[in-house]
């Protein structure tokens, strides 16, 4: 019984992951770009849902603000922040360099808004993990010696709706094809009367809306946030991806539940300090006999979803 | 040209005979702090504490007519920047004597360079044993962690809580929790004949305590045993709370932090750990914690009661000015290092009161202080018992 406990929780952690690793797939796929900020824009919204929750709107504008609406503002917040980045990684370079920026600059500096954000809310918060109080008490299920916990069940039905949303988007909308098309071939949409420099954002805005939701939901599951709450899913989020299939967003789906299932039973059979140990050989080990994951495709940045 | 040159040479001049006049006009004391990084949490309140007491002491006069001045080093709870901030303070401030580093993990690496630069160092918070072990110039104001956790164990047995199995639950990444959690616990609860399962890391960001935690669920424990900081111990005792733990969670001195009233909630109650510092043991304690309240308020930090570690840096700061008293320290750069070593030596036969107890003391280079067993019932720290500390050579 105790191993099926620990698969129930190893799809429930894996349910945390997907959020972020579809994020990440969606910008890869359709930008060819490797968003370093994302776990940040993850963190942002639990922090800010959290301080809005606990001091209220900044300059005492108001009282402490309950948690739904103080989610909601740290959504919208962690979309800003991406649209943000969208702006100073992307294209200003794009604008100034033209293709010259095309991998590298973008990449970096999208790793100093992660870095920028994140001292920015350990400046006004320090580094302490914070309790995130929500009206929910006692919420699992409990059968046949089972604990389920209900709010991780909710997180991941919405992240899987979010994913059936977009890909429902990509694929039966003028918006979804012209995010295809951008990711066939940026040259040729252009050509093909695509504003580019418009759909751009969508994708910024869409991953802002990812990430927030995901941290949003993390607050709720675990009761907790933290500056550092990125870090770990981040991370764990990109092997997700990797091992999906980059651009893919059914992969990266998949690739979540199997990181989170791996590092689950890793904990049970070997122990907690093993965990990162099996994620990411498992990882090396998938990618040294199929280098482009479960479902991606051959080429990065080519003719996804 | 000329002019220029004279002026800033006379501004040199001046700041530099200002410096030596500073030097000679206080007593130099060094703090190695942890403002940042995971232990600033329970490290950075502790500031106010040693703060206080100079205030107090120069209010009062100062010692041997000097005031005392504290200079500080931030660590950011990292060992490599603790070794580096016991190098400064002693080299490049030329300070007396050196209140810290904070931790177990810190003060491993940077107890070497007080050998070395053969300064008194004294850790507030470490309490990992052995660590003082064939040193001299190493010291700590703490009490062992295995002497608190058996003295638990004790009150525990008289007390005849239920025990008839135990989990041990531990933070592998940090150093002090390792060690409690993988040796002392194990080994103390062999002592007292609680039959225990194999310690169960987690690691200090881990965020989902499930698989880790499922398993001491099952085993169905009167008892798990936790070592780890205040925020590790609250994911723990929610996770075992939200698979249906129904015993008791116990801990050393690691997690007992007053603020765990309000980190835990409704979930601490019944939790029984040690503490090294009681508000209600004696009107001094009872006033330092007021104070201590009241002065990490001002700073913008939330406490609901001083830890051991804060009382512990209070107290050592009173410690070092009786010792500073006793020898006739002046704080002469010239005298720097016989005055060091008077210090050291000061400390080898001093007794001293304050808010940890009264008449306390060194046995060998660690300090012998009282634990209290607290459990927390209705939402309070209640006092469950009181072991007084051992008297000096006292190997128990």
């Amino acid at each position: 019984m105790l191993i099926v406990q620990q698969i129930l929780n190893g799809i429930m952690l894996g349910g945390i992951y997907v959020g972020v690793a579809v994020a990440f797939t969606l910008t890869i796929g359709i930008l060819n770009f490797l968003n370093f900020t994302i776990p940040v824009l993850f963190m942002l919204s639990g922090m800010i849902g959290w301080s809005l929750s606990f001091y209220g709107l900044p300059f005492g504008l108001s009282e402490p603000l309950g948690w739904l609406p103080s989610l909601g503002i740290g959504i919208i917040c962690a979309i800003l922040a991406s649209l943000v980045v969208e702006r100073f990684t992307y294209r200003y370079f794009k604008a100034k360099h033209g293709d010259a920026t095309e991998h590298a600059i973008p990449l970096v500096s999208s790793l100093g808004f992660l870095l920028i954000f994140e001292y920015m809310v350990l400046i006004a918060h320090g580094s302490d993990p914070r309790g995130f109080h929500t009206p929910f008490g006692d919420l699992d299920l409990r059968f046949a010696g089972l604990v389920i916990s209900i709010p991780q069940i909710l997180s991941l039905v919405v992240s899987l709706a979010i994913v059936a949303g977009l890909s429902m988007l990509l694929r039966r909308t003028q918006l979804g094809r012209a995010l295809r098309a951008t990711a066939e071939n940026p040259d040729a949409a252009v050509l093909m009367g695509i504003e580019v420099n418009r759909i751009v954002p969508v994708v910024f805005v869409l991953t802002g809306l990812l990430c927030g939701l995901a941290g949003a939901l993390f607050a709720v599951n675990y009761g907790e946030v933290s500056p550092y709450m990125g870090d770990q899913v981040g991370t764990k989020a990109i092997a997700g991806m990797v091992i999906g299939g980059l651009g893919s967003v059914w992969g990266a789906i998949a690739g979540g539940l199997i990181v989170g299932l791996t590092e689950t039973l890793s904990i049970h059979f070997f122990g907690a300090t093993s965990a990162q140990i099996t994620v990411w050989g498992l990882l090396l080990v998938l990618l040294l006999f199929r280098p482009k994951g479960l479902f991606g495709h051959n080429a990065i940045g080519k003719g996804k979803f | 040209m000329k002019l220029t040159t004279l002026l800033a040479t006379a501004c040199v001049a001046s700041l530099t005979w200002a410096g030596v006049a500073a030097a000679q006009d206080t007593l130099k004391l060094g703090h190695i702090t942890v403002r940042s990084g995971p232990l600033k949490g329970p490290g950075e309140p502790s500031i106010a504490a040693v703060d206080i007491a100079v205030e107090e002491i120069n209010a009062a006069g100062g010692v041997n007519g000097k005031m005392i001045e504290i200079v500080r080093f931030d660590s950011a709870s990292d060992p490599k920047q603790a070794s580096l901030a016991a190098r400064t303070l002693a080299q490049d401030e030329g300070v007396l004597a050196i209140l810290g580093p904070f931790s177990t993990g810190e003060a491993a690496v940077a107890f070497n360079v007080a050998e070395r630069e053969k300064i008194v160092m004294m850790s507030n918070a470490s309490s990992a044993p052995g660590l003082t072990d064939g040193k001299e110039w190493a010291w700590r104001i703490t009490e062992d962690e295995g002497k608190q956790f058996a003295r638990l164990l004790t009150t525990l047995t008289e007390m005849d809580v239920p025990r008839a199995s135990a989990e041990i639950v531990y933070v592998s990444d940090e150093r002090i929790a390792n060690v409690v959690g993988t040796a002392l616990y194990p080994a103390l609860m062999d002592a007292f004949k609680i039959p225990h399962g194999e310690p169960v890391a987690i690691t200090y960001k881990s965020f989902d305590l499930a698989p880790q935690l499922a398993p001491v669920v099952q085993a169905a424990p009167d008892l798990v045993a936790v070592a780890g900081l205040p925020e590790n111990a609250a994911k723990t005792i929610r996770e075992l709370k939200r698979q249906g733990f129904e015993g008791r969670m116990i801990g050393s001195q690691i997690f007992s932090d007053p603020n765990i009233l309000e980190l835990f909630g409704d979930l601490a109650e019944g939790t029984t750990f040690m503490a090294g510092f009681h508000k209600d043991a004696s009107p001094e304690a009872t006033g330092f914690n007021e104070k201590f309240i009241a002065a990490n308020a001002e700073r913008g930090i939330r406490k609901l009661g001083a830890h051991h570690t804060d009382a512990q840096s209070y107290d050592a700061i009173y410690l070092f000015a009786k010792v500073f008293e006793e020898q006739g320290i002046t704080g002469d750069p010239a005298n720097l290092e016989a005055e060091r070593l008077a210090i050291r030596e000061g400390l080898k036969t001093v007794t001293f009161s304050g808010v940890l107890g009264q008449n306390l003391c060194f046995s060998g280079n660690d300090a012998e202080l009282p634990g209290y067993v607290i459990t927390i019932e209705n939402g309070e720290w209640t006092l469950m018992d009181t072991h007084p500390a051992d008297s000096c050579g006292d190997a128990s």
